[in-house]
């Protein structure tokens, strides 16, 4: 038992390790630690553990023995061409898919590593040396006479609280940088931040825009997506974007309809982090059951078609690193067979949901599905199978009303040859005088 | 030195952005394939007003823009960073093709639908159409809507796999339709017809009871009511066997009574032949 304290301890420790997630921070130099600690040290006052290293450091490596060793990894290294130690484009397609998140702050110094890290997850920046321009938007304090350090209001960031927190209540957000367009077939891209109409993507110093690569609100500054495995990538065009000078200005938009105000990037940027290190939109199953209406567990065998069931499935939210009632009200039941027979919307009872449907008087191997996926949420996906038979013979309406003249019929069939049988045995006919009598009943008599 | 640069590009700046300029001899229309430009096929838009009415085009029809940028101070022709056309569809999602300007510093755009609709990313029908402006030496950029187009485009249906689709909304809920139950003849007429069905039992009991009916052949034998009890046995267990037993339950008990009744029978029907034969 002297062992004891000693396992308690270990546990405990790994308890506390588990709750604060380890972030890799890369920059061009380890002084990103100071043009960006407001923004690093947000993350570091939630509770995270910060490494910041050198893009080029040697020593850098996402996985050890075959196991991640961060949980999260931000790279605000625009400039780099080459990633130092083990870490590369493709490791870092292997990280997401082990299940590490990864934010990426371009500009437009661009070097190849990110423009490659980004064609690996559908998105594409433009090339080095270009900049999203626009003449409509720009900010009179902070440009330096190209018009590329653009004001965005909030028309242009995606609807989806989760990822950028309360839009409406956001001040105008300061950008610059290079420009992102995801891919045709990136059926996953998050437009987060998109550019306004009148932006375009092109070398600032060019006298004439003769060929903008991406123009209009198809230029995104920032793009994200959640993968399939629910790892999510945010790709921004921008690293000053997280700066501190971005963060502390004011915006002085060129737009009149812009009011000047703080900026909003302090805001944005800790929405955008705390989605990307999975802090929110982050669902689970907590328990799943299926029964027959008036019972409580699952049937032993089968269901029967035509059959009352209901179906319950209890979700949980991550909120402030507590797992809590979900509430969402757009859940959705489906009850498939390779097709929906049935699709219901699961009345939510403080994160209970429930639906109680007939079965189809269909039979076949069926799938209670919960497929529920929202922008901002992890991708939610429950299947519990189930096959629904026929009845049993013994199982069908017996003694139906319009089926009693058969009844009626058969046994009064019987009854007659039962009575029958007893007259025609042991009747006696009586002569009838003057009666004909055949020849053949004379011979016999 | 970098400071010097960084106060030069200040100074170019400020000298190059107090200028103002102006759209002017904006011209706006449709045309065939081959047709050439003139006063009749070619709408004039005064600046920051919109062309009254729709533009109507086929893919295979010439979107023809022509309008000079002058700077407002000297008239002189500038050429801007930025001179473009912005498509806006219905959607919100847009297009951008750029103007580019001839020798002599005219704008000038024009391009069969069909080529310009390469970068469109498959949009179609209706689109807002804006000249947007813009420079680092342009005081006040220019970003004016104006003409509405309805044009036809060619559209590439590229339908994504349902495997790779990616819904975020809710869809449609489904209920199942059930198959209708069978219809079946009203309560009234099936109690009249198992009457109907009852009836020759019925007329049976009525003949007999005209004709008058005896025992008088009936043997004094033990056999004769077991026989009978037998007969009814069998059929009440047939009545059992609907109602309640299964088959197995139903074959062990019409193993006796089929014996007995099959036995007494016999013995009945010899009993009878027997007493005819001494009434003989």
């Amino acid at each position: 038992m002297r062992w004891l304290p000693t396992l308690l301890l270990v546990a405990s420790i790994g308890i506390q390790q588990s709750f604060a997630d380890r972030v890799l921070v890369l920059g061009e130099t380890a002084a990103v630690k100071d043009s960006h600690s407001v923004f690093l040290n947000s993350i570091k006052e939630r509770g995270h553990e910060l490494t910041v290293r050198a893009a080029d450091d040697a020593q850098l490596a996402l996985f050890k023995h075959g196991q991640l060793i961060f949980d999260h990894l931000f790279v605000l290294a625009p400039g780099v061409q080459v990633f130092g130690g083990s870490l590369s484009p493709v490791e870092i397609s292997k990280f997401v898919d082990a299940g590490g998140n990864v934010l990426i702050a371009a500009g437009s110094n661009i070097g190849d590593a990110l423009r490659e890290v980004a064609v690996e997850h559908g998105f594409e920046f433009d090339e080095a040396g270009t900049a999203v321009i626009d003449h409509h938007n720009y900010d009179q304090t902070l440009d330096a006479g190209d018009h590329t350090t653009i004001v965005v209001g909030k028309d242009q960031i995606i609807s989806a609280e989760l990822i950028v927190g309360n839009a409406a209540k956001l001040g105008p957000v300061l950008f610059r940088g290079v420009g992102l367009v995801s891919g045709k077939s990136n059926n996953l891209a998050l437009n987060i931040v998109k550019a306004s109409g009148t932006a375009f993507s092109s070398d600032p110093k060019a006298a004439r825009a003769v060929n903008p690569s991406i123009a209009g609100s198809r230029t995104l500054l920032i793009g994200g997506l959640q993968s399939r495995n629910n790892a999510r990538i945010v790709f921004s065009g921008s690293a000053e974007f997280f700066s501190n000078t971005f963060l502390a200005s004011k915006t002085n938009s060129v737009n009149p309809l812009v009011q000047g105000a703080s900026s909003g990037n302090a805001e944005l940027a800790s929405a955008i982090s705390k989605w990307v290190m999975k802090e929110s939109g982050v669902i689970r199953v907590k328990s799943v059951n299926h029964h027959k209406k008036g019972e409580t567990v699952p049937p032993a065998e089968d269901y029967f078609i035509t059959e009352d069931v209901v179906y319950t499935i209890e979700i949980e939210e991550l909120k402030n690193g507590k797992w809590v009632p979900f509430q969402g009200k757009d859940v959705q039941l489906e009850f498939v067979r390779i097709d929906p027979f049935v699709r219901a919307t699961l009345k939510n009872n403080n994160g209970r949901l429930s639906a109680a449907f007939k079965l189809p008087d269909v039979l076949g191997v069926f799938k209670f599905l919960v497929d529920y996926r929202r922008v901002g949420y992890t991708h939610l996906y429950d299947v519990q199978q189930v096959s629904v038979r026929p009845l049993w013979h013994t199982q069908y309406e017996r003694f139906i009303r319009s089926a009693y003249p058969y009844y009626a019929s058969s046994f009064s069939m019987m009854a007659g040859l039962v009575l029958f049988s007893i007259v025609y045995l042991y009747h006696k006919d009586t002569p009838i005088k003057g009666a004909k009598v055949l020849d053949s009943e004379k011979k016999k008599n | 030195m970098k400071l010097l640069l960084v106060l030069g590009t200040f100074i170019v700046v400020a000298c190059a952005a107090v200028d103002d300029v102006s759209i002017s001899n904006f011209k706006v229309g449709i045309l065939a394939k081959d047709q050439q430009p003139d006063a009749e096929n070619l709408k004039t838009v005064a600046i920051f007003s919109k062309l009254s009415g729709e533009l109507k085009a086929e893919a295979s029809q010439r979107l023809y823009v022509s309008f000079n940028i002058a700077k407002k101070a000297d008239n002189a022709k500038v050429k801007p960073q930025q001179v473009f056309l912005r498509f806006v569809a219905q959607n919100g999602e847009d297009a951008v093709v750029v103007v580019n300007p001839d020798a002599n510093g005219n704008y000038l755009y024009d391009t069969v639908l069909r080529t310009a609709a390469k970068s469109f990313h498959n949009l179609s029908g209706q689109f807002k159409i804006s000249l947007i402006v813009g420079d680092v030496t342009i005081k006040n950029p220019i970003n004016w809507h104006f003409a509405d187009i309805d044009a036809a485009l060619p559209v590439a249906y590229e339908p994504t796999p349902k495997s790779q689709q990616v819904r975020y909304e809710p869809l449609n809920e489904i209920t199942h339709q059930f198959r209708e139950p069978e219809k079946r003849p009203s309560a009234v007429i099936s109690d009249l017809f198992t009457v109907v069905c009852l009836s020759p039992l019925v007329i049976l009991f009525g003949l007999w009871a005209q004709i008058g009916i005896n025992f008088k052949n009936a043997p004094a034998s033990p056999w004769v009511p077991i026989f009978h009890i037998g007969l009814a046995g069998i059929f009440g267990l047939y009545f059992l066997f609907w109602v309640q037993f299964d088959m197995f339950e139903t074959l062990k008990y019409l193993s006796v009574l089929g014996f007995l009744t099959f036995v007494a029978g016999n013995r009945v029907l010899r009993a009878i032949s027997e007493s005819k034969q001494k009434s003989d």
